[in-house]
Order: C-alpha cells, then sequence, then structure tokens
C-alpha cells in the first residue's frame, strides 16, 4: 500500500509530466481484476549494485577560453543549448541533441552548456 | 584548532541562477561529450539529459529504472555507466542516471561514483574547487 494519502497522492500526480499523467489515467480506468494484475506487477524499486569505480589521473583539456567566452556570453542565449568552442559559438538552441548535432558536424571538439531562463531559479534534485 | 589539507587539482568553476558548474568530459566506448554540469552534493547520481545519453550511444531505456525524488516530484530515469573525467581526474564505471524525458535538460554532478573517492575544497569566492583523491 502506498504510504501518502490522497492528498499527497493528488499533489504529486499532478506534478508528473503529461505522458505519465496520460498512463496512469488509462490505468486507473482499467477493470478491477486488471488493474490489481497491474498492481501485483509493479515491484518495489530494486537494490542497485554498482561496480567499483576506477580512477586515475590523466592530462586535463584545457576549458579556459570556453569558459571565458560562456562567462561573458551565455546570458545573451537566456533558455539555450550553446555549443562553444574556444570563443567561437558553433551552434544554439533550445534542442540539446539539435545543438550538438549541428556543432559535431563541424568537426571540431566542443563544450555543450546549458543557459538558464532569464528568473530561473533551480531547486536542485535528485534524491532516491 | 586546525586541519591542514593539501589539493593537487584546482578547478576553475562558475556559477549561474541554477548554481555552480564545472566542466566535465562524459565517455562511453569511445564516444564523448563535454558538458558543463552543476555539482550538486545534495543529488544521489549524476544526472543526465537524455540527449547526452543518447550521443553517449546508450540504449537509454535498457538501463535499470529508477525514480529519483525531487523537489519537483518523482523524476523517471535509467541507469547507466559512464567515465567521467573532471580536469585531471578520470573516474570509470560511474553510475550516471539518463533522464527518461526530454523536459530534463541540465547536467547534474551528483554524488555516486565520484565525490566519494576524493576530498573536495570549494571555494565560491575564488571561484574554484580543489580536489584531491581521497587517499593521497
Amino acid at each position: 500500500m502506498s504510504s501518502l494519502n490522497f492528498d499527497q497522492l493528488r499533489e504529486e500526480l499532478l506534478r508528473l509530466p503529461l505522458e505519465a499523467k496520460r498512463t496512469i489515467k488509462s490505468a486507473l480506468q482499467l477493470e478491477p481484476t486488471e488493474r490489481q494484475k497491474l498492481l501485483d506487477e509493479l515491484t518495489e524499486q530494486k537494490p542497485i549494485q554498482h561496480p567499483e569505480v576506477k580512477v586515475h589521473l590523466g592530462e586535463a583539456r584545457d576549458y579556459t577560453r570556453e569558459m571565458k567566452w560562456l562567462r561573458e556570453n551565455a546570458h545573451l542565449y537566456p533558455g539555450q543549448h550553446l555549443a562553444v568552442n574556444g570563443d567561437q559559438l558553433l551552434a544554439y538552441g533550445a534542442d540539446g541533441g539539435k545543438v550538438f548535432d549541428a556543432a559535431k558536424a563541424t568537426g571540431q571538439r566542443f563544450l555543450m552548456h546549458r543557459s538558464p531562463e532569464k528568473g530561473e531559479i533551480w531547486g536542485g534534485g535528485g534524491w532516491l | 584548532m586546525s586541519w591542514n589539507f593539501s589539493f593537487s587539482t584546482p578547478i576553475h568553476l562558475d556559477e549561474d541562477e541554477s548554481g555552480i558548474y564545472v566542466t566535465a568530459l562524459l565517455s562511453v566506448a569511445g564516444r564523448e561529450v563535454e558538458i558543463n554540469g552543476y555539482l550538486d552534493t545534495g543529488a544521489a547520481y549524476c544526472v543526465i539529459p537524455r540527449w547526452a545519453g543518447e550521443r553517449l550511444g546508450l540504449n537509454v531505456e535498457s538501463g535499470q529504472s529508477i525514480t529519483m525524488r525531487t523537489g519537483g516530484g518523482p523524476m523517471p530515469t535509467y541507469l547507466h555507466y559512464a567515465t567521467i573525467t573532471i580536469s585531471t581526474l578520470t573516474f570509470e564505471d560511474v553510475p550516471i542516471c539518463v533522464a527518461k524525458y526530454s523536459a530534463f535538460d541540465r547536467c547534474l554532478l551528483g554524488r555516486a561514483g565520484w565525490l566519494q573517492k576524493v576530498r573536495m575544497n570549494l571555494i565560491t569566492y575564488d571561484n574554484v574547487v580543489y580536489l584531491n583523491l581521497h587517499d593521497q
């Protein structure tokens, strides 16, 4: 059984992405026997076993020019993904994947950066 | 009482509305993504956007499904492993979570896999973070 009450569940459900909401809505509309079958199949998150992380020392890549350019210019591209090589902006746009692909097509190495939206305040996150 | 530590790796950091970021090189089987990632010691895992996972050649949804809790509600991700290089330090087999939905579009450098391996001295006033392997 869920440890959340109705109001807590409602609040969490309303925050979900549209696709997830659609899936849950469909699941809630199933016949009771099918709904129970689905519930039986939903298992708790499995414990995670990680391999040992190996560490080694090497040469650092130099991003001084890219970071300088970003410090001076990133704010001009709010909410955009930027691909920067040295002091040159290779590509930018709202879709990180497309920006990456466009920059890759130039054959140059580049650093990806996402510039925050104006007024955006990130609350952090990523708990288990 | 005071303690003295020494650090071998200074890394320049920058800051914007989303946090403090450093440059990380992510790689999987020869494919690379160089990306600015936000230091997030409150995050259990490193998290990368789906597009980055795909450009690393990962079959994103083949990873173990992990739902992370965040301030904005649950976030579905898939667990994979990658090599992360931060300055001179390379960490192999770091667990990273790839966001299921493209709405998550930033790179977080969370704890698992690399933060336990280092000592870190963060001085935001000077825009620098110093790292050292924890056993050196």
